[in-house]
């Protein structure tokens, strides 16, 4: 049986983390052998399921048939710029190297730095379902796919008997590596990407533009997950009264300009801590429609 | 005063938007997409001109979106607002600015690399981090002039922007160099790299440019932003002021679940107070979207008490 795979996107803030853990932890009750993955600079799993977490896979405590990893995007990124500058700072002059070395730094390249681990885990085996905090972009997607690469490149720099065969056959592994990613992701059975929008106007201009990219490369949204919605009774001054009907008006015009499945998510009025809370946060999700689960 | 507004610290950050010791001044909003940067800058704008400094506005928000805030056209024209005298603004659209540069450097290599080679370039060039390289382009040409007494930025350059200009060769180049590692080093444009040098200076120094990180007050958008602000500290560039959006109005937090919701926003502005170590301004939550002058005067007011100029007779609506 293959593994299936949900990623959660949206701009940091906005909620990612605990609907990740929300849908992971519906598929582990429901039988399904799942793993969290969390790329957030700022982890809050150790809290949301009360154990220290970190940047290996642990079992959770509470949960039969869950597991989760913080990835720490900082050391992710240094590892694959690594990887890339290695074999460059042998036959490039220092100038030359500083120049890729920023050029790996950039936020660009820490997506593709994410991608690459995210790849690692489309073959992890004895697992049905991974849920991701964050979702790989268009621009990544398109940047992996192009025929001249790094093999190529350095292939060619190394016609003049510079040695650095390892690290090429490193690179060619990569690549099949993430065309066997980039193959999952377009598949909408095995794996789901969902959206998650402030009803607010730039968060939506954001959404559409992000969403576009990736239906560019071939990937298809699943639904998309308002969040930050002040519950109507909690209204009971005109203040909050009036910023809820501002945000009636910008759902209605995500209704509009998205057409995706759409499912609400009220403001909390805590953090996301324990697993009450994570169950508390499934179960809003599933009002509309069961969480699906490939069982 | 409105029952709505909070006391700020404003203690120390009119000092800092004002003309310094040279008598000029470059204002940053920097933070994410969706946190405020233009209504602060837009704000602070119009504070300014009140205030009877000759001010220009930067933006890059969307059009549509500008016209709705300021009530008029806004274009990359630089023109002085109607009713708002002393305020200059105009606009630069990221995506045409990221669509001429990327343009440039094709032509440039046309001819002299293979086509896998530029479809790669291409690709490399259609990243959102040209966008802000392309954008940041267009604000070195206009930090230079000498004609306002602020500029206000409603965006920043990151750390990775800044070094790219700071490395030895040409950032129009450099892609060449990530893609095929072939360009001749001494093709660096001298001119050019003198520009960016100027203004990276100007930006290092205290007493004419001020850099201000907008967030909202909760984990991970302020790990975000401390994140963003130590990078740029790197380059000798520091953070002046630091602003929380959308802060929950205290008298408006009635029930049980708005009080709950209050005090976790408390603890992140505790958190926002001992990371960065800079005075905090709060900008708190409206019941409705930026528009139109009177609200722009009525947050600037909030932001740093009422401007003595004589332009500051304009009157100011509750929010």
């Amino acid at each position: 049986m293959s593994t299936n795979f949900a990623f959660v996107s949206g701009k940091g803030g906005v909620g990612k983390t605990s609907i990740a853990c929300a849908i992971a932890l519906y598929h582990a009750e429901h039988g399904e052998y799942t793993l969290i993955v969390t790329t957030d600079p700022a982890p809050n799993l150790s809290d949301v399921f009360e154990q220290p977490i970190g940047h290996n896979i642990t079992a959770i405590n509470s949960v039969e048939r869950l597991s989760a990893i913080e990835i720490d995007p900082d050391i992710t990124a240094e590892e694959y710029r690594e990887r890339y500058l290695a074999p460059l700072r042998e036959i490039l002059p220092p100038e030359m190297v500083a120049v890729v070395a920023e050029q790996l730094a950039s936020p660009c390249t820490s997506e593709v730095a994410s991608f690459d681990k995210f790849a690692d885990f489309f073959e992890a085996s004895g697992v049905d379902f991974i849920v991701f905090d964050t979702a790989p972009t268009g621009h990544t997607v398109r940047l992996l796919e192009l025929p001249a690469d790094w093999t190529r490149h350095i292939d060619r720099l190394t016609e003049g008997g510079h040695s650095c065969a390892g690290a090429v056959a490193n690179i060619k592994e990569s690549r099949a590596k993430y065309d066997r990613a980039v193959a999952a992701l377009r598949n909408p059975e095995q794996t789901s990407f969902i959206f998650v929008v402030q009803p607010e106007a730039t968060p939506i201009a954001e959404t559409e533009r992000t969403l576009s990219q990736l239906e560019r490369v071939g990937v298809t949204a699943k639904e998309l997950i308002i969040n930050g919605i002040i519950p109507s009774e909690q209204c009971e001054v005109p203040f909050f009264r009036k910023r809820r009907e501002m945000q009636d008006h910008y759902i209605e015009e995500i209704h509009r300009r998205i057409p995706l499945p759409s499912k609400s998510l009220y403001f909390f009025d805590e953090e996301v801590k324990g697993l009450e809370m994570i169950r508390k946060v499934g179960r809003t999700l599933n009002q509309n429609g069961q969480l699906s689960t490939s069982q | 005063m409105d029952s709505l507004v909070r006391p700020n610290r404003k203690d120390g950050v009119v000092d800092i938007i004002k003309p310094g010791p040279k008598g000029d001044r470059m204002v940053f909003f920097a933070g994410k997409g969706g946190v405020g940067k233009t209504s602060t800058a837009c704000a602070t704008a119009v504070w300014l001109s009140r205030a009877g400094y000759r001010t220009l506005l930067l933006t890059t928000d969307p059009a549509s979106h500008l016209s709705d805030v300021f009530e008029q056209p806004v274009t990359d024209k630089v023109r002085e607002l109607g009713g708002l005298p002393g305020l200059f603004a105009a606009r630069i659209d990221p995506k045409r600015a990221a669509e001429d540069y990327k343009q440039r450097i094709l032509d440039d290599m046309k001819g002299k690399h293979s086509a896998d080679v530029l479809a790669v370039v291409e690709e490399e060039l259609d990243a959102p981090c040209t966008e802000e390289m392309a954008t940041f382009d267009l604000f070195v040409s206009y930090a230079s002039s000498t004609e306002y007494d602020v500029m206000v930025f409603d965006t920043a350059p990151t750390g990775h922007t800044l070094r790219l200009l700071q490395l030895p060769i040409e950032w129009s180049k450099q892609i060449q160099v990530k893609v095929y590692a072939s360009v001749d080093s001494q093709q660096a444009g001298e001119t050019t790299k003198a520009k960016f040098g100027q203004v990276i200076d100007r930006m290092r120094d205290v007493r004419r440019t001020t850099f201000s990180f907008i967030m909202y007050p909760e984990a991970t958008p302020v790990v975000e932003a401390y994140r963003a602000a130590r990078d740029i500290e790197t380059l000798g560039i520091s953070v002046g002021f630091v602003i929380a959006n959308q802060v929950l109005p205290e008298e408006h937090c009635t029930n049980a679940y708005f009080k709950k919701r209050f005090a976790m926003q408390q603890k992140y502005l505790q958190e926002m107070k001992d990371r960065f170590g800079v005075p905090i301004l709060q900008m708190p939550l409206l019941e409705h979207d930026v528009r139109g002058i009177s609200t722009l005067i009525r947050i600037g007011d909030v932001l740093f008490g009422q401007p003595v100029s004589p332009h500051s007779r304009a009157t100011s609506a509750p929010l």
